[in-house]
């Protein structure tokens, strides 16, 4: 009963249409008042959930990422992309997966990514010849990696939503390989279908133009550097490297770019905090929200319902899995990180299963979520500017989540691609 | 009288975000100065981390405000999207009902959390109270039960979301 009470009530009140985060506190209250938890312990979680050091690396990324995509930075790495792979056939698809790929490195964010790169490469690919709907495909299908390198601020959330236990440098550099994966894969496809299809080829560029492209992208290029380079060197936490980069951010765009107006500044400022709004206040009331299932053992029980299906923890994967790509199609990625991770914490430690592996698997797995329907926040992103139906994409994007499933299924049973490269680079 | 109340959530909305941005920009100066002390001048500051922290559950509960009035919010909307006419407004209702439970158990208990604590002051900031940082609780609270009245009075339970300034997007 004290289960139905908070699961059943989440499930409810998500499904009638309530913000997922209010859904979380108010069935957090719920589950309160009914077993005779004092409320104050709920508000006292809620707002610790948010009173947390390295919450704050969230809103600097986006901050970061947001003043990188209205400072052109997504146009000039298309343009640095289009130099090593533009003339291939099927190149600007290409073009559209590396730079989305690079751009992932300042954003961190899937949807983020979409709406800048896309905004330059759809139009662009439509002009050079390719159909409108498999300029959408690529784009929304290229802004998965993002979720997976640094700075993605979703890794940030898992880690506190496992109670900070998890370093968030190691989930950093353990998904490195796992983007790199998957962007060669999704190449791999775009090569196959250019080819098939005849699409065109690019323009060679001349190297003197190739090397003014290059120098002025490296601008940008170097926040990259400032990220990994302060968490991998130990000189930064994740959160003043994500601070640094905010700063450096501005300057590059205000001083070297200058593509935007000081004028417009305390509107991106706006945009922001609304972002900021949105995760937020999700942390704080699913904080409470693992709180009460704690109190209500619920963890536990999945323990030991999952322990009891199978004692092979790559049965228990392939389960999960399954369950987590149902699931992510309804359900929007960090609401879905903030609820599972306190559940299957337990579980994958009865299965020896390392907590930056499932990581790394869930936010893959969550993330191909966010490109399908029916809520597929990148998915409706990328429709919007390439003007296409849901419908149509929908159908057309589906030999996209080949190559990404296949990803899937390796990370998931490869623990070595995700966890070789953290452990040469970083101390346990 | 409407047009009134409307516009005075109109300005607490505006003031909302002004008070939310001008802590975003007030963290992101102060870590870096604290990175700088550190590393330039050799001698680390012990404030700019418990306050940017202190700041940033200001913001988050002032943000999460404008973003309920504003539709921000996360949600599965698949059923209010299946629903039209009165069936519509009754489930907006249940919706909104949920938020004002949800926001005035933020307000009372916040209060209450607050009075307790009001006499402790924060180890960094002996001036500051503890209450402080956990006064956005009932305030936030407060404010959403202000714009829940304001959208059942009105009746524009769900508005689309406007353009203008969208969110970058947390995913």
């Amino acid at each position: 009963m004290d289960v139905f009470i908070l699961i059943g009530g989440f499930t409810v009140l998500c499904l009638l249409g309530m913000p997922v985060a209010y859904a979380l506190g108010l069935a957090s209250i719920f589950a309160a008042l009914w077993i005779g938890i004092p409320l104050e312990a709920v508000m006292l979680k809620t707002s610790d959930g948010m009173d947390n050091f390295s919450l704050l690396a969230i809103p600097f990324f986006i901050l970061a990422g947001a003043i990188m995509a209205v400072g052109g930075m997504a146009e000039r790495l298309v343009n640095l992309a289009k130099v090593f792979v533009g003339f291939i056939r099927g190149g600007m698809a290409i073009v559209n997966i590396i730079a989305s790929t690079m751009f992932g490195c300042l954003s961190g964010s899937s949807v983020a990514d979409t709406a800048a790169i896309g905004s330059v490469m759809i139009p662009e690919m439509i002009k050079a010849g390719y159909p409108r709907l498999f300029a959408v495909n690529v784009t929304i299908s290229g802004s998965l990696q993002p979720l997976l390198v640094p700075p993605s601020h979703n890794m940030i959330i898992y880690s506190i939503a496992a109670g900070g236990t998890i370093s968030i440098a190691h989930l950093f550099v353990g998904g490195i390989i796992p983007a790199l994966l998957l962007g060669l894969s999704l190449i791999i496809l775009v090569l196959i279908i250019s080819h098939r299809k005849n699409y065109p080829k690019g323009e060679v560029i001349p190297l003197g133009q190739a090397l003014r492209i290059a120098g002025d992208a490296i601008w940008g290029l170097v926040t990259i550097a400032i990220i990994l380079g302060g968490i991998l060197s130990g000189v930064f936490t994740p959160t003043e490297s994500a601070a640094v980069a905010v700063v450096y951010a501005f300057l590059v765009t205000m001083f070297v770019y200058r593509d935007v107006k000081w004028n417009e500044l305390p509107k991106l400022v706006a945009r922001v905090v609304r972002t900021v709004g949105m995760v937020m206040i999700m942390i704080g009331f699913s904080i409470a929200f693992g709180y009460m299932m704690a109190i209500m053992r619920i963890p536990a029980m999945a323990t030991d319902f999952f322990v009891s299906i199978s004692n092979d923890k790559y049965t228990f994967l392939f389960y999960v899995n399954i369950l987590l790509l149902l699931l992510g199609t309804f359900m929007d990625l960090a609401p879905m990180l903030l609820i599972c991770t306190p559940i299957f914490l337990p579980v994958i430690a009865q299965f020896g299963i390392d907590p930056v592996h499932f990581g790394i698997i869930m936010i893959l797995n969550l993330g191909i979520g966010l490109l399908t329907p029916p809520v597929g926040p990148t998915m409706v992103v990328g429709c919007a500017i390439g003007k296409v139906t849901m419908e149509a994409v929908s159908r057309s994007i589906l030999v996209f989540y080949i190559p990404m499933l296949i990803v899937l299924a390796l990370v998931t049973y490869v623990p070595a691609l995700t966890l070789w490269l953290p452990a040469q680079l970083l101390k346990p | 009288m409407k047009a009134q109340y409307v516009r005075a959530m109109d300005a607490i909305n505006q003031a909302c975000l002004f008070v939310a941005g001008a802590c975003l920009i007030v963290i992101t100066i102060i870590i870096p100065w604290g990175v700088f002390t550190r590393f330039v001048l050799n001698s680390a500051s012990s404030w700019p981390e418990p306050m940017a922290v202190l700041l940033m559950v200001w913001l988050s509960l002032l943000s999460a405000v404008v973003c309920y009035r504003e539709n921000l919010h996360i949600g599965v909307g698949l059923l209010p999207a299946a629903l039209s006419g009165a069936p519509k407004v009754v489930l907006g209702w249940i919706i909104e009902l949920g938020m004002l439970a949800t926001n005035l158990f933020m307000l009372w208990w916040g209060v209450k959390l607050v009075a307790a604590l009001w006499y402790q002051s924060i180890a960094e900031f002996p001036l500051v109270s503890v209450g402080v940082s956990y006064l956005p609780l009932p305030i936030g609270g407060a404010i959403i039960v202000l714009f829940v009245i304001e959208r059942l009075w009105t009746g524009k339970l769900f508005a689309e979301p406007s353009l203008e300034g969208t969110p970058i997007s947390s995913e």
